[in-house]
């Protein structure tokens, strides 16, 4: 195993400025062994000769002594549905196999401006639109915690959609990669690849260039190996942006955690929601959930049971604004000025209908007719609108633990299960339709983005069969210094080793 | 050859120095059973009540498909597709019981801030090249699209 992935992204930096280390070496060896582990499948296309740039120039930066940001020369990947210059992005999708965006998304600029070296796209579901990263033209994403890597269908899933993120994340590839979450997609694959995955407040990190799934729920996701990296990510790329309306227009203070020694558990207040011990989850992630408690309990945290009343309904909500919304942003997908254009040139009509059938698969397919049913006048307010009441309900029910008058009834932070299990074998999985997999596998996380406020997935220990299992915090909107000083206290408390999986398969 | 065997000798080393230092924590051995508090945890699941939608009426006649079809530019090509539109449509009704009367749809989190106006001046443009580069087809300055006003086949 290469050392310097031990390194956290300040250590690493360190390195390239007192000269034992160049951000040259780290990137050629990220290329090198991206082909190395090919059979994850985690990059949808390498970018060497990027790379190779990119890190020269950083390199030459660090001799000059003049490093251009916290991030220079730190190799990281981003999921291929942001876009970025002159680099294809596709979705995972054959709508936009050849589609060369002509700019970068407000993310892909800001880590180039910060300094940082682009590996590679990573996979996806299609459009972002799955739980496994097992619905992409591409091929499904391997988990390198996988017992059998080399087998034909008994290998786990790295989760989705971001999956090929995390697994890169996991395998060494990068030190930080850009996701995007929706309704759990960063913090879904973060849970079964044993990385960190934040979802910042809605609004905090700019959509610009994100290609849309869900509008008012897409918030682009980080994944690191540890809080502290994800920290330095998120300074480089939160903050207001021009560019995107619903960015959140108060200035960004960068995040400065305490030293782990430092952190005070004894004014915290911890909520327990009860309502997400649902049917489906594990006995050990159970036990996980409960041993953390109780952890932060032992160390002054103030742990009580809370009630989110509406959590169950959630997933339903969640997947009729979902349809509503993907039926609206897929209409932009006619062939025309980007994208697959079919050979069909009887009519404009024909021609649109034929693109579309051949460029999407079935799942999109199904979600736009079913998302145009529900949008229908006569079914617009029995559905969409209903949605839209319950989805105030839900975000109402955090609202009324977060910032509740009652002192005595306030908390914190919540914690609760990320993924009810740690991740399925791919065979098993793909027996279940993508509705199943994502109401399933998204139960926890998907009341985040409806509320819009900030969760993170951190790896807490292995199952019995080797797997991570991790678990989530969320906060009120805006408060990710507290989410995340936690997060890095249980960090330090289990001291998972999000690269231990390299060491079993002797990499 | 010799040159990249000695940078990766060297960068090992030197990464072993910083990681020596800094990153030498043990795992802990945690016992994931002992606990020393009574839990807040609930340890059986909390039972919801959604009513079973699956056997709701649906009727969708051809001339919803059709209208369908047509809105979406999609075709609903097989028996498969339109028995998971259907249970689509069974799963959406599960919410239909909650009580939200009085309770306004939360069309964004966003509703108690003000929208972001940028003033109406040009910002951005001469792009036509890098947007026309990246159509299938174009002729000189022009997308290109088959002949308009011709319904769908259907």
């Amino acid at each position: 195993m290469r050392r310097h992935l031990q390194l956290s992204i300040k250590q690493l930096t360190a390195g390239y400025i007192n000269g034992q280390l160049s951000p040259l070496q780290v990137a050629e060896q990220a290329l090198e062994d991206a082909v190395k582990l090919k059979t994850l499948n985690a990059l949808v296309r390498a970018t060497p000769e990027l790379a190779r740039q990119q890190a020269q120039e950083s390199t030459e930066r660090y001799t000059k002594q003049q490093p251009i940001g916290e991030l220079d020369g730190i190799t990281v990947a981003i999921k291929d549905n942001f876009c970025t210059a002159n680099v294809h992005t596709t979705c995972a999708s054959r709508m936009l196999q050849d589609f060369v965006p002509p700019y970068d998304a407000t993310m892909s600029a800001r880590l180039r401006e910060a300094g940082a070296v682009l590996v590679g796209k990573t996979n996806m579901d299609q459009f972002a639109m799955g739980a496994g990263t097992v619905d992409s033209i591409y091929g499904p994403t391997k988990n390198i915690w996988s017992e059998d890597l080399a087998s034909q269908d008994n290998w786990r899933i790295a989760g989705g959609s971001s999956g090929g993120s995390a697994s890169a994340v996991a395998a060494g590839l990068c030190y930080a990669a850009i996701g995007s979450d929706t309704g759990g997609s960063t913090r879904n694959p973060a849970s079964y690849c044993g990385v960190v995955g934040l979802k910042p407040t809605y609004g905090l990190c700019s959509r610009h260039g994100l290609i849309p799934l869900v509008n008012s729920m897409d918030v682009p996701g980080i994944l690191t190996r540890s809080v502290s990296d994800c920290v330095q990510v998120l300074n480089a790329v939160a903050g207001p942006d021009p560019l995107d309306s619903t960015s959140v227009q108060r200035p960004y203070k960068k995040l400065q955690l305490p030293e782990v020694d430092q952190i005070d558990l004894s004014s915290l207040r911890i909520g327990i929601p009860k309502e997400y011990h649902c049917d489906e989850l594990s006995a050990e992630v159970l036990e996980t959930w409960t041993k953390v408690a109780d952890l932060l309990e032992t160390a002054g945290a103030k742990v009580r049971q809370v009630s989110l009343p509406n959590t169950a309904a959630s997933i339903f909500v969640y997947t009729i604004l979902n349809q509503c919304e993907v039926a609206s942003n897929m209409a932009r997908y006619d062939g025309i000025e980007y994208g697959h254009r079919a050979a069909d040139e009887r009519s404009t009509e024909q021609l649109y209908a034929q693109s579309r059938a051949e460029g999407f698969n079935q799942v999109v397919k199904t979600r736009i007719l079913t998302g145009n049913f529900l949008l229908l006048r006569k079914n617009y307010d029995h559905y969409f609108e209903k949605a839209l009441r319950v989805r105030r309900l839900i975000a109402e029910d955090f609202a009324k633990v977060f910032e509740t008058q009652q002192e005595a009834d306030k908390v914190d932070i919540l914690l609760t299960p990320t993924t009810l299990s740690d991740a399925p074998v791919y065979k098993d999985f793909i027996t279940l339709s993508n509705r199943d997999q994502c109401a399933v596998q998204d139960f926890c996380t998907q009341p985040a983005n409806m509320a819009g406020i900030p969760a993170v997935s951190i790896p807490v220990r292995l199952s019995k069969a080797g797997l991570p299992l991790s678990l989530q915090l969320m906060s009120n909107s805006f408060n990710e210094q507290l989410l995340l000083t936690v997060a890095r206290w249980i960090e330090a408390e289990v001291s998972f080793d999000s690269l231990q999986s390299l060491q079993r398969h002797a990499i | 050859m010799l040159r990249i065997v000695f940078t990766r000798f060297y960068c090992k080393i030197a990464a072993e120095n910083i990681i020596k230092t800094s990153t030498s924590i043990n795992q802990k051995q945690i016992d994931f059973t002992k606990l020393n508090h009574t839990t807040k945890v609930p340890q059986s699941p909390v039972p919801t009540a959604f009513p079973d939608t699956s056997d709701n009426e649906l009727e969708i006649d051809s001339k919803t498909i059709q209208l369908l079809e047509r809105l979406s530019l999609v075709d609903l090509d097989s028996e498969q597709a339109l028995l998971t539109l259907k249970s689509s449509i069974q799963f959406a009704d599960k919410i239909a019981h909650i009580n939200t009367q009085g309770v306004r749809p939360l069309y964004t989190v966003l509703e108690t801030q003000q929208l972001q106006l940028r003033n109406d001046e040009v910002s951005e443009g001469n792009c036509r090249e890098q947007l026309l580069k990246i159509a299938k087809v174009t002729d000189e300055d022009y997308y290109v699209s088959p002949p308009g006003n011709i319904p769908l086949e259907q």
